[in-house]
């Protein structure tokens, strides 16, 4: 991408305040630590006669100068701002597709969920989440990445990386905190403060701060990113790359691996359905009015599986690295819209019939004895149990032999507990939900298109 | 309630934190509303606002400096009037008058009081008395008008009074007959009704004399009293018509506030919400344009154009101007001029005196600053310049920024004072510069004469603006209305300044100021209508008309379809196609051996006339019936087989007729005989590299574009000698190739030559052909009209070939023979071919008495002589192969037929399989055309023969020769380039650029660079390498736009390298699949001309109602136009002399001289016409508009330039001044009275620097280059055997200017001229050439002319020749013709020079002038009127003199011709206008049939019985 002339003064201008605010923000946060709370040395150092100890509060007061300096480095020269490397930013950019992509997501996951209790500590978050603005901060510089974040449309996305983050850590915080209490013998925090409160001044007051906090901030951004007005619709020249409104980009990434039916009808369907089959399925009843994770493991990972990895990280996926084509693009990768991807996958047919028998696929039989109305049916019946044999008894297998296989086995206490119905239906929800991933990884492991595939009757799985 | 007061948060917290968050919302909000007020444009509005202001108040201060000398003088001489005295005799008059209607009353017997003159002769007693000019005086005759008024008033009461009395009377008389209708309606007696009618009316006239008395005595008196006043009243309107300009500039100022800081309570009214009740003028506008639609695709939607908020001077003229800009957009690096202001005598004095202030500066130079500037207040700034001053004649004008004075800069207006008072001495010129002009929003339209003006043809409110510019028209902010820049620096400045950016969202960004005569295109199907013309002598736009031409010389429409109908009616735009190839096709059916007798009749008709409608359909219809025939499968014994063969049956199909279509011709000759033109070793170079032979040609480059490959990888397999493969580089690869391909199509284009017949010479020639001669023939028989040759670089045309060189491809035994015929007759070559045929006929010569020598020349063949003798040497960049091909050649030709072979059989190893053994008989009926030629086995002895004729077959298809050249077996192929239509419009997505950043990073911008090892495949997208700002202006911006991935850098570099976008891409191509456009030989401003023409392809066209349709008059004028351009009649003859528009001071040219003209041949100055000549500008100088062209020297051929005298000066001679003689082609008006044609040439002040009047612009004219060419030379050539022969009239020997030609003659003869040209002038060099033009054409350009020149078109009715008329005209001149006819006849009138009947003139053909007895053919009548009165004011340098004086009274004359001059003139014409019918009288037919015999009375009906 050929950067704007102003490009350079356009981004400086940025990222000066954005590195100020950064430093303010570690200023005060070195302030909090020398003032309000016992001070942590690391270690201790003699000058001359002076003892000097290295405490947290003057760690981030030299972060906050860090940033100060950096801030005193952005000039409008693109040549000198501090920005990633080359060799760094080619790596990331030659490094990722979609397989690295989720499945870093996926140990990512893993580890923040085992190490938690270490994560959770302020001083680590705080780390990782200075790490993380410095990161966007060095990224910006690259008119590629610049473009990508700072797309009107894009920046919400951006917020909602850091507010996911720090939310899902305030969760985790609190659940780490009770789930220690309570081997402690405690009660978990919410418990302690339990005292009932007042909704006029406390809630409504409240809630009003907010709304006015809100409604200024809105304005102050509508008024900062203005609304992108883009070129008229066209019927012969579709936007490259078309993307769906950002909320639904989790459910455009399940089309490159499933059929518009299954990953625009059916997934969706199930998701809804399975939001609301929650409370009657889940018969924990720890947890409740407070967080825990060790009470509620089941649910927690399921949830934090379908929400943060198959909804959050596909939406950022879709966001922020589709570009062209629906290409996968590292994020310094110039969006060439001349790039192609080979996709060359085949349905699970083809390996069986022409591959490892290396026959042709068998015929669709006529059915002509059939009368004309029920002939498409036959038909498709014949290609079901024809062709797509091989398919068919995979699905089959997987929606009919799974479930009593985990009643028996992993879910057996789910089972004993939760009766035959309330148990088929959770574990068809989870079937359904695992079928993406599992999908995914077909794909990226045997290059397989569909299962089940049966074009003639628009009916894919 | 709460139980206890007790809060879960710190309560004074929450209120603080409510406080702050509401302080901030606070701030939002009117954060929202000031940015929503404060939107761009009302800025802009308000600096225009002031900008405007500013301007009104130097108009007003200009206005009365220049009038207040004028208002004084105007002042001082009305008081002195009304001082004067009133002469007696007015006021005896006034009382005679008084008394005579005292007198008539009384005798009437009517009551009235004689006026009373007791204080009317008191009043005049005192004027009397008093001193003129006292203001006793001035009393006096106050009470003399006074009086006067007193009896004018009484006599307009009685007056009044006896109207109203009549009125009553009136309506008493309506009363009454209303009456007397009712009585009849009842049935009553009407008597005493009409008593009552008839008495009314009565009494009704009787009133009505009193009234008409009454009225005619007040007019009298008024009258009288006007008299006396009539000075003081034209001083009084003098003064009132300047005093309301100021007060109307007064009340302007006053209603256009300046800055809102100059008014205190407009700084409150601006306030958002408040600023509704008083917008101040700045408010949103826009243009609403309903029917002109803008297409986003899924519908069109109006245009809201709203550019005019920030652009809102810009349909603002210059006062008293229609269309000249109030504020021109003057270029910047134009902006900046260095002037000369004399420093009057007095200044050291004044200084001296110490007077150094802004009054003295005003006083002594006429200069006075504003007080702040236009647009940036630190300007110090011209704001009043006195007319005549020192600061006019410098020509210093408002507004203009004085930026230094002799080197120094200036800051402020002391600093000026500084300079001219305290350092200037008297009379010592100083330097100033100055700027002038303001820079955008605030500029006015530079063409409102096209544009945005309410004269123009293109009105603001009825056009917008976006339809031409394109753009974001509904945006109010510079960067969402998607300006373009024109280069990189000003979009850096843009972006930098107003935060332009690259809005590649808005489909039509605005069109950058270097394509913008792209969008005429949008509404400007036929082009040429854009061209100079009467009304707009501004090439309106040049550019864009030069890439039309262009792509019309160059062809580009061979390949690229350039539509512009959708559907047979639908017009979307320029519409450039081929004809229909109606004449190869009848060539290529001529050549089937078993055509009968009339089809090759017809197909012969069609190769000479492909317009022939019914032999093509004859032609067609024959063939078909013949291919039916072949198409039954077994005839029966009735039926025979079909005659033809299937390719004559394949091509009835091609002459069809098509619905709508195409004009144009191949821009190439006909390559069907080459074989009879040229030979092998030309050809092979000629098809390699058209350059290397000819530098100047326009055949474009096909091989030899090797800049993109690479030749370090051995990436392609090639077979060696002994036929093991090796790989090669991408550059030997293509090189070999490339060669096998040349070598092959050269021997195609001779082996499928047909054949021709040369024309022989005539065999009564005696000379042998002389270059000599040749070369004299060749310059003036009008060759040069079309052709450059280097032995003549006094002109140059590149209508035809540069003949320079043709030895080396012609001077062989079939060129010869073929130059020979192609000179005496092109169309016996090429039917098709532009050439006309000059009509080299052999001569025979005649001595300086004109009498013949008996030796007879051959011109053509003298020429052919010149041309093959004078020529320029040639060495072929390369030696020519042999043409028996090496075993490695043909080893590579087999491999390029492989290639060829595979997309038709998938697969390499059958393709490389058939291209050595042929394709098997089997499949034959699969193969392409083309591959049949390969079916059946090949043999070591044919193989090469029929590779080669394969390769050359898939070349000339992929190459589309046939696009220029008509060659045999490709009469039906279609155009092989992508469709131009609407390329302007063309998705970018659509565009190839595949990595040409890459290739121009590492070749360098004109891929004339090795790259650097190593660096061309590393470099990353980003790093190429390449910043558009390194470059100039035009590269930078092209390079800009190429690297943006937009059209325009996609055609910049398509047309400069066009296989460059292969680079790279070679590896994964085949050889067929590359790019093939090849490389014309554009210079940097022809290829942005041609872009520009293809930008403006949008197939855009908007509303009918905005497409441009043309009057009928000017309708034949495009179409005509288009015929003009197509035979280069411009080449030979003027058809637009020079326009020269200038000042001068009015003492230049005397009065002219007085002329004895017939009063129809005068011409007729409206008022308006001499007010417009004699309006002084602020210069005090005079406008003038001349139309002809300043006269030439008789030597050199330039324009003469002669001092105040009219003698030459000499190039060496600096200090005169120098003038043109400008002669005069149409009448003109200057300083008031006509100059006329024929009269001597005014002299017009010569600028120093450069050719045009000093003052002025002279607009060039159109055509006419060889008639100047040849002008010095036909001269020359005369005065070898007639030393006396007078200059001027050389003219006369050459090519006519044709600017009457419309009101000359008649159309019919034009027409049939035209056709089929016949020798008119004997004086004239050459001949008119025959163009063998179609009647179509023909028409074209005779209601061309007619139009032109506002004539009758396409038929004129000639009532001097309708039957009756001559017998009329004879009633009153008995023996009319006769008589004129002894004038014609007279020695020493019309015969002395012209022939007529069986009479030949005889001697020199110099002075010899056209036959009369074709002249009633020829001539319109008026014009042969005027002609034959005054012939000089027609044709300024004719030979002709005006043979019959106006009122002469030549007694001779009076015994050829009884009458007054004017009948003679008339008689004349008469005459010759019934030339037929006169010969008709005096032709005997009946004498010669013999009578017949007298017949037996027969029955009625029966027919006389036969011999």
């Amino acid at each position: 991408m050929h950067a704007p002339p102003d490009f350079a003064e356009k981004v400086s201008s940025f990222l000066v305040w954005y590195y100020i605010t950064l430093a303010v923000m570690n200023g005060v946060a070195a302030y909090y630590l020398w003032q309000k709370t016992e001070p942590v040395t690391y270690f201790r150092t003699r000058l001359g006669n002076a003892t000097i100890s290295f405490t947290n509060a003057l760690l981030w007061c030299l972060v906050a100068v860090a940033f100060v300096v950096l801030a005193s480095m952005t000039g409008p020269n693109l040549g000198t701002m501090p920005q990633l490397p080359e060799w760094f930013r080619t790596f990331v950019n030659e490094s990722t597709g979609p397989v690295i992509y989720t499945v870093g997501t996926t140990l990512v996951l893993m580890v923040l969920f085992f190490l938690r209790s270490w994560f959770v500590k302020p001083a680590v978050a705080w780390s990782i989440w200075n790490l993380m603005l410095l990161f966007l901060g060095l990224s910006m510089p690259d008119p590629d990445f610049y473009g990508i974040v700072a797309k009107p449309d894009n920046v919400p996305i951006m917020a909602l990386i850091f507010l996911l983050a720090f939310f899902t850590w305030l969760a985790t915080y609190r659940a780490v905190e009770n789930d220690r209490r309570k081997e402690l013998g405690l009660p978990p925090v919410e418990k302690e403060g339990s005292e009932k409160i007042l909704v006029w001044p406390d809630l409504v007051y409240t809630e009003m701060i907010c709304m006015i906090a809100l409604t200024a901030l809105l304005i102050f951004w509508a008024m900062w990113l203005q609304a992108p007005l883009e070129e008229p619709a066209s019927s012969v020249k579709t936007p490259n790359p078309s993307k769906a409104p950002w909320y639904f980009l989790g459910l455009q990434e399940m089309l490159v691996y499933y059929d518009p039916w299954m990953a625009g009808v059916v997934l969706p369907s199930m998701i809804i359905v399975g939001l609301m089959a929650i409370p009657y399925i889940d018969f924990n009843k720890s947890g409740n009015g407070y967080y825990t994770i060790k009470e509620r493991k089941f649910a927690y990972i399921t949830f934090q599986l379908g929400f943060l990895e198959l909804w959050v990280t596909l939406i950022v996926l879709g966001t922020l690295l589709r570009g062209p084509n629906w290409n996968f693009f590292g994020p310094y990768e110039y969006w060439d819209a001349h790039k192609v991807e080979a996709l060359n996958n085949i349905n699970l047919s083809q390996y069986v019939w022409e591959i490892w028998l290396g026959q042709s696929l068998p015929a669709v039989p006529a059915l002509t004895w059939l009368p004309d109305l029920l002939r498409p049916f036959g038909q498709f019946l014949a290609i079901l149990f024809g062709r797509e044999l091989p398919g068919t008894l995979l699905v089959l297998g997987y929606f009919i032999v799974l479930p009593p296989l985990m009643a028996v086995t992993v879910l057996r206490g789910f089972y004993n507990r939760m009766g035959f119905i309330r148990y088929m239906v959770l574990a068809y929800l989870l079937l359904f939900m695992a079928s993406l991933p599992v999908k995914m990884v077909l794909r990226w492991v045997f290059d397989l298109k569909y299962l089940i595939a049966i074009p003639e009757y628009f009916l894919n799985f | 309630m709460p139980a206890t007061e007790k809060t879960w948060r710190d309560q004074l917290k929450m209120h603080v934190i409510f406080g702050i968050t509401s302080l901030v919302m606070l701030v939002s909000t009117i954060w929202m509303l000031w940015k929503d007020h404060n939107r761009e444009w009302r800025k802009w509005q308000l600096a225009d606002r002031e900008r405007a202001h500013w301007t009104i108040e130097a108009q007003l201060e200009q206005t009365k400096a220049e009038s207040q000398g004028q208002l004084n003088t105007l002042y001082l001489q009305l008081s002195e009037v009304k001082r004067s005295k009133i002469e007696d005799a007015l006021i005896e008059n006034f009382r005679q008058i008084v008394q005579a209607e005292d007198a008539r009353l009384a005798e009437a017997g009517i009551e009235e009081k004689p006026v009373d003159f007791t204080d009317l002769n008191a009043a005049q007693a005192r004027l009397q008395s008093a001193e003129a000019g006292s203001d006793e005086a001035a009393d006096a005759r106050e009470a003399v008008l006074g009086e006067l008024a007193e009896i004018t008033n009484e006599a307009k009461r009685r007056e009044l009074a006896l109207t109203g009395q009549r009125k009553f009377m009136a309506a008493d008389l309506t009363a009454a007959v209303s009456l007397r209708g009712i009585a009849v309606g009842e049935g009553e007696s009407t008597e005493t009704h009409d008593a009552e009618i008839r008495k009314l009316t009565e009494e009704i006239a009787e009133q009505d004399v009193k009234v008409s008395n009454a009225k005619s005595y007040r007019l009298a008196l008024e009258s009288v009293v006007s008299e006396i006043q009539a000075t003081e009243n034209d001083l009084q309107k003098r003064v009132s018509s300047i005093e309301a300009d100021i007060a109307r500039l007064q009340t302007q100022l006053d209603q256009n506030p300046g800055r809102v800081l100059d008014n205190p309570l407009e700084t409150v009214v601006r306030w958002p919400i408040i600023d509704a009740f008083n917008t101040g003028g700045i408010k949103l506008e826009q243009i609403w344009l309903q029917d002109m639609k803008i297409n986003y695709n899924f519908s069109s939607v109006a245009r809201y154009d709203r550019c005019t908020n920030c652009h809102r001077a810009i349909d603002k003229t210059a006062p008293g101007s229609a269309t000249a800009p109030a504020y021109p957009a003057i270029p910047r690096d134009q902006r900046v001029r260095a002037l000369q202001l004399v420093p009057p005598a007095k200044v050291s004095e004044v200084v001296a005196a110490g007077k150094v202030d802004a009054s003295t500066m005003e006083a002594l130079y006429g200069l006075r600053l504003a007080n702040r500037g236009q647009v940036n207040v630190d300007d110090v700034t011209v704001q009043v310049v006195h007319p005549e001053s020192a600061a006019a004649k410098a020509g210093l004008e408002t507004g203009d920024v004085i930026v230094a004075i002799n080197g120094g800069q200036v800051q402020s207006a002391a600093d000026v004072r500084h300079y001219l008072l305290e350092l200037a001495e008297p009379n010592i010129p100083q330097g100033i510069d100055i700027r002038r002009g303001l820079d955008q929003p605030f500029t006015s339209h530079p063409r409102l004469d096209l544009f945005v003006g309410s004269t123009s043809p293109h009105k603001r409110g009825e056009m917008g603006c976006t339809i031409c510019h394109d753009g974001q028209g509904s945006a109010t902010e510079f960067k969402w209305t998607s300006h373009t820049p024109n280069d990189p620096a000003q979009a850096r400045e843009w972006a930098l300044n107003y935060g332009w950016f690259d809005n590649h969202h808005w489909i039509f960004p605005m069109t950058p100021a270097r394509f913008v005569e792209s969008n005429c295109l949008k509404c400007h199907h036929n082009v040429v209508e854009l061209e100079p013309s009467d009304r707009f002598p501004d090439p309106p736009a040049p550019k864009l008309m030069e890439g039309y031409h262009l792509v019309r010389e160059f062809g580009c429409y061979g390949c690229h379809e350039i539509t512009g109908f959708d559907g047979p009616q639908k017009r979307l735009g320029p519409d450039m196609r081929i004809e229909p190839n109606y004449y190869d096709v009848a060539k290529q059916i001529a050549s089937d051996p078993a055509l009968n007798a009339t089809e090759r009749e017809w197909a012969m008709t069609l190769v000479e006339r492909p317009e022939d409608n019914s032999a093509r359909e004859q032609l067609m219809r024959s063939i078909k019936q013949d291919a039916s025939l072949a198409a039954t499968q077994a005839p029966s014994p009735a039926q025979t087989t079909a005659r033809l063969t299937k390719e004559t049956h394949q091509l009835a199909d091609a002459l069809r007729e098509v619905e709508v279509p195409g004009s144009l011709r191949k821009v190439g000759p006909s390559l069907r005989h080459i074989g009879a033109k040229v030979n092998y070793d030309w050809l092979y170079h000629w098809i390699r590299r058209p350059a290397d032979f000819r530098p100047t040609t326009r055949m474009p480059q096909f091989f030899g574009h090797f800049e993109h490959l690479s030749d370090e990888k051995q990436e392609f397999p090639l077979h060696n000698e002994v036929g093991e493969v090796e790989m090669v580089t991408d550059l030997d690869y293509t090189k070999r190739f490339e060669h096998i391909e040349i070598r092959a199509l050269t021997e195609y284009l001779l082996k499928m030559s047909q054949r021709f017949d040369y024309l022989k010479p005539p065999t009564n020639i005696t000379e042998s052909a002389s270059p000599d001669r040749g070369r004299w023939l060749f310059e003036s028989r009008g060759c040069l009209a079309c052709h450059s040759h280097g032995e003549f670089p006094g002109i140059a045309s590149n209508q035809g070939p540069d003949l320079t060189r043709l030895a080396p491809k012609l001077n062989t035994p079939n060129g010869q023979q073929w130059l020979y015929s192609w000179l005496k007759q092109p169309n016996h070559y090429h039917s098709r071919t532009l050439m006309p045929n000059v009509y080299l006929e052999p001569i025979l010569e005649t001595d300086a008495t004109g009498a013949p020598t008996g030796r007879v020349t051959d011109p053509a063949a003298d020429i052919a002589a010149f041309l093959l003798g004078a020529s320029a040497p040639w060495q072929p960049e390369v030696p020519t192969p042999q043409q028996q091909l090496s075993p490695r050649e043909a080893r590579d030709l087999e491999d390029l037929t492989a290639v060829w072979l595979t997309p038709s059989f998938q697969s390499k190893r059958l393709a490389a399989e058939y291209a050595n053994k042929g394709i098997p008989e089997r499949i034959a009926g699969t193969v392409k055309v083309d591959e049949m030629v390969l079916v059946g086995s090949l043999t070591p002895e044919n193989r090469v023969e029929k590779q080669l004729e394969y390769v050359a077959r898939r070349s000339l298809s992929r190459y589309g020769c046939f696009g220029c050249h008509d060659i045999p077996g490709f009469e039906t192929a279609k155009p092989i380039g992508t469709p131009l239509a609407n390329w302007g419009r063309k998705d970018t997505s659509q565009l190839a650029f595949e990595n040409i950043g890459q290739f121009l990073a590492t070749h360098g911008i004109n891929g004339d660079q090795k790259p650097s090892a190593g660096h061309g495949e590393e470099a990353s997208h980003e790093e190429h390498g390449l910043d558009p700002g390194d470059f100039g202006p035009d590269t930078g911006y092209f390079l800009q736009s190429l690297l943006g991935h937009q059209r325009i850098g996609f055609l910049w570099q398509k047309l400069r390298m066009p296989r460059a976008y292969d680079y790279q891409a070679t590896v994964n191509k085949r050889y067929d699949e590359r790019l093939r456009m090849p490389k014309f030989p554009f210079s940097e401003s022809q290829r942005e001309a041609v872009m520009t023409f293809i930008l403006g392809l949008t197939s855009e066209a908007p509303d009918p109602k905005y497409v441009y349709k043309p009057t009928p008059r000017r309708e034949a004028i495009v179409k005509g136009r288009e015929v003009l351009d197509k035979y280069n009649c411009a080449g030979c003859h003027a058809l637009e002399l020079e326009r020269w528009n200038f000042a001068f001071e009015p003492s230049l040219f005397g009065e002219p001289s007085k002329t004895n003209d017939y009063p129809f041949v005068q011409p007729v100055l409206s008022p308006e016409q001499i007010a417009a000549s004699l309006a002084e500008d602020r210069r005090g100088m005079l406008q003038a508009h001349l139309y002809g062209m300043p006269a030439k020297n008789e030597t050199t051929g330039t324009p003469q330039i002669v001092d105040a005298d009219g003698v030459p000066i000499e190039p060496t001679d600096k200090s005169s001044l120098p003038f043109y003689k400008f002669t005069l082609y149409e009448h003109a008006v200057v300083n008031g009275a006509a100059r006329l044609v024929g009269e001597p040439d005014p002299l017009v002040p010569a600028s120093r620097s450069e050719y045009g009047p000093l003052n002025g612009v002279g607009h060039v004219g159109w055509g006419g280059d060889l008639a100047k060419y040849l002008y010095p030379r036909v001269i020359a050539k005369e005065r070898e055997t007639n030393p006396s022969a007078v200059a001027g009239e050389a003219w006369g020997w050459l090519p006519p200017p044709l600017h009457h030609e419309g009101s000359k003659v008649q159309a019919d003869w034009l027409h049939d001229f035209l056709m089929d040209p016949i020798a008119l002038r004997p004086a004239v060099v050459m001949r008119m050439p025959n163009f063998h033009m179609s009647s179509d054409e023909a028409s074209k350009l005779v209601n061309y002319f007619a139009a032109q020149s506002n004539a009758d078109f396409p038929y004129e009715y000639n009532s001097q020749r309708r039957s009756g008329y001559l017998a009329q005209r004879e009633a009153a001149h008995p023996r009319l013709l006769d008589d004129a006819m002894k004038i014609v006849t007279n020695n020493n009138y019309c015969v002395k020079c012209h022939s007529i009947g069986d009479y030949e003139v005889r001697g020199g053909v110099k002075a010899q002038g056209p036959r009369l007895d074709l002249a009633y053919q020829r001539f319109r009548p008026e014009y042969l009127r005027r002609w034959i009165a005054s012939p000089k004011r027609i044709l300024p340098y004719t030979a002709m003199p005006a043979n019959i004086p106006y009122d002469g009274n030549d007694p001779q004359l009076q015994r050829l011709f009884p009458g007054s001059s004017t009948e003679q003139v008339n008689g004349l014409v008469e005459l010759l206008l019934n030339f037929d019918e006169y010969a008709k009288r005096r032709t005997s037919v009946k004498g010669l049939v013999a009578e017949p015999p007298a017949a037996a009375p027969t029955g009625r009906g029966t027919p006389p019985p036969r011999p």
